[in-house]
């Protein structure tokens, strides 16, 4: 069973999915925590007209991915924190944007490129050496840039205006929040696809929240969860011959309707006991 | 005498082009429990938040301990109790580390909290009656319980002022009547001067040493006893009041609209 990771390339996927799955599962816990789910939709969507802006201009789609998708979480952030706008407003309308951009450019550079359907898609074979190199230099520091403002993130989302008048950097924290979760998302893109990266920034808190009621438990539960997610999910993907994205995040799936059941049936028993 | 806490010229604050307040002139000296009524929509909450920096104002000047609101040497000396529907209830935290997060400003981004910060969480919850329910989840406390754990947290960063917006709402009449001896407690024990906002005009004069009402314009600011009569609250709440008194304070008040 293990043999599968013997192959290059599966190796390379197993070792991207894992930080992935991790930085993913991070994320997610805020995401579910602060309520939105759809903050992730609206940057990996963003994420699309750079990669496709990336392949009219021959320059590297993933910076480019990364410049948009960077540019859209701030703009989210700036909104929600200065305008009148909800956050879900402003999510749609800079998603749908950068969706019609990207598929402007792609019109515009006159070929649909088979790469392109990678990043929609996700793909593991599409994980090179170099983006494993950048993955392993990139999500540490993600990584340690978020734990060092953890308990800050848990205090604004709990109760943001205490937060903030209790002299937090609630703004700073905020938008390297954003920052750091466009980053991750063009990292998980590769492997995840665009379409559905989102859901690795909502399931894993999402099932984890089903069985805990304190928020550090909540976070090693949801790192537990999404690499178990992607180890599996990679292994069907692999043996079935099914799109890798898809099959983790069905995974993922089946793990918060397994817990959503179990939950449902143990409340039930309670409720008559 | 004591020094002014809070001291507020000529202050105007708006927000999306609208006036919310106007010619507020205020002084809050040291060791005062001031009690802030006044109708809903009155600006209340607004000078809370002016008063800690969440607003901006417009014009005029505010000094808190002799400086600008958001200068970073007032950090943790403002406690600040908002309107329940700012906490997210159902969030999987217990009563202590809601208190501790009180902490947090002053630990630092990076730095875990320290002995001595869990040490100082601990004394607080147990100052407020709640160390019994310390690894309670806050969504599993009742109304009154919760109120007491942010009033800790608010604790928590030692501060000087204290401030609480409509603190009693949804808590029912004997709890009301222990949290504010609770907050008399406190309020000696950690030597405060409280801001409290509500807009029970029937309860608050009781429980405070100043009362301020607010409407638009702050009208009256003055001992608890001498402030309301008829005349007052009909300025303030714009609608004819009857005052049934009872000793020195009306205990109930009746009005109608006619406007």
């Amino acid at each position: 069973m293990i043999d599968v990771f013997r192959l290059g390339f599966m190796q390379r996927a197993l070792a991207a999915g894992l930080l992935i799955a991790v930085l993913c599962a991070l994320f997610s816990v805020f995401v579910v925590l602060r309520r939105f789910s759809f903050i992730g939709v609206g940057i990996s969507h963003s994420a699309f007209g750079g990669v496709a802006l990336g392949y009219l201009l021959g320059l590297d789609p993933s910076l480019m991915a990364v410049l948009f998708a960077a540019v859209v979480a701030l703009l989210i952030g700036l909104v929600k924190r200065r305008g009148r706008l909800h956050e879900d407003t402003a999510i749609g309308i800079f998603f749908s944007l950068t969706m019609a951009l990207g598929i402007l450019f792609i019109g515009l550079s006159g070929h649909y490129n088979v790469d392109l359907f990678g990043y929609l898609f996700g793909n593991i074979l599409a994980v090179t050496r170099a983006d494993l190199i950048t993955m392993a230099v990139v999500a540490p520091v993600i990584f340690i840039l978020i734990l060092s403002v953890f308990k800050e993130l848990m205090f604004l989302s709990f109760d943001e205006e205490v937060a903030q008048a209790s002299g937090v950097a609630v703004g700073p924290v905020y938008y390297l929040f954003l920052l750091a979760m466009a980053v991750t998302i063009v990292i998980a893109i590769k492997l995840i696809g665009i379409i559905l990266v989102s859901a690795m920034m909502v399931l894993p808190a999402a099932t984890a929240r089903q069985m805990v009621d304190r928020y550090r438990q909540l976070v090693w539960w949801s790192v537990a969860l999404a690499v178990a997610a992607t180890v599996a999910g990679l292994m069907l993907s692999y043996y079935l011959d099914l799109a890798s994205g898809a099959t983790i995040v069905l995974v993922a799936g089946v793990f918060f309707f397994a817990t959503f059941i179990y939950r449902s049936l143990r409340a039930g028993t309670t409720a008559e006991a | 005498m004591s020094r002014a806490v809070v001291e507020i010229r000529d202050l105007r604050v708006s927000s999306n082009q609208e006036c919310i307040l106007e010619d507020i002139n205020l002084q809050i000296l040291e060791g005062t429990f001031l009690g802030l009524i006044g109708p809903n929509g009155g600006g209340k909450t607004t000078l809370l938040r002016t008063i800690l920096g969440l607003v901006r104002p417009d014009q005029g000047e505010i000094r808190v301990f002799g400086f600008p609101p958001n200068d970073r040497r007032n950090r943790g000396r403002i406690g600040y109790l908002p309107q329940r529907a700012y906490a997210d209830l159902s969030f999987p935290v217990s009563a202590f580390d809601v208190v501790l997060m009180g902490r947090y400003a002053h630990i630092g981004i990076w730095h875990r909290p320290s002995a001595e910060d869990r040490r100082l969480a601990m004394d607080r919850l147990e100052a407020v009656g709640m160390t019994h329910l310390r690894d309670r989840p806050i969504g599993y406390l009742s109304g009154g319980e919760q109120q007491r754990v942010f009033i800790a947290r608010a604790l928590a960063s030692e501060p000087q002022l204290l401030l609480l917006d409509e603190p009693t709402s949804g808590v029912d009449t004997t709890a009301q009547q222990s949290f504010y001896q609770l907050l008399g407690r406190l309020k000696e024990e950690y030597a405060l001067t409280i801001v409290l906002v509500s807009h029970d005009i029937g309860v608050v004069p009781y429980h405070t040493d100043e009362v301020a009402c607010l409407n638009h314009k702050l009208h009256l600011h003055g001992k608890s006893p001498d402030v309301l009569d008829a005349e007052t609250l009909g300025k303030v709440y714009g609608c004819e009041v009857e005052l049934l008194v009872h000793g020195k304070i009306p205990h109930r008040v009746i009005g109608e609209h006619y406007d």
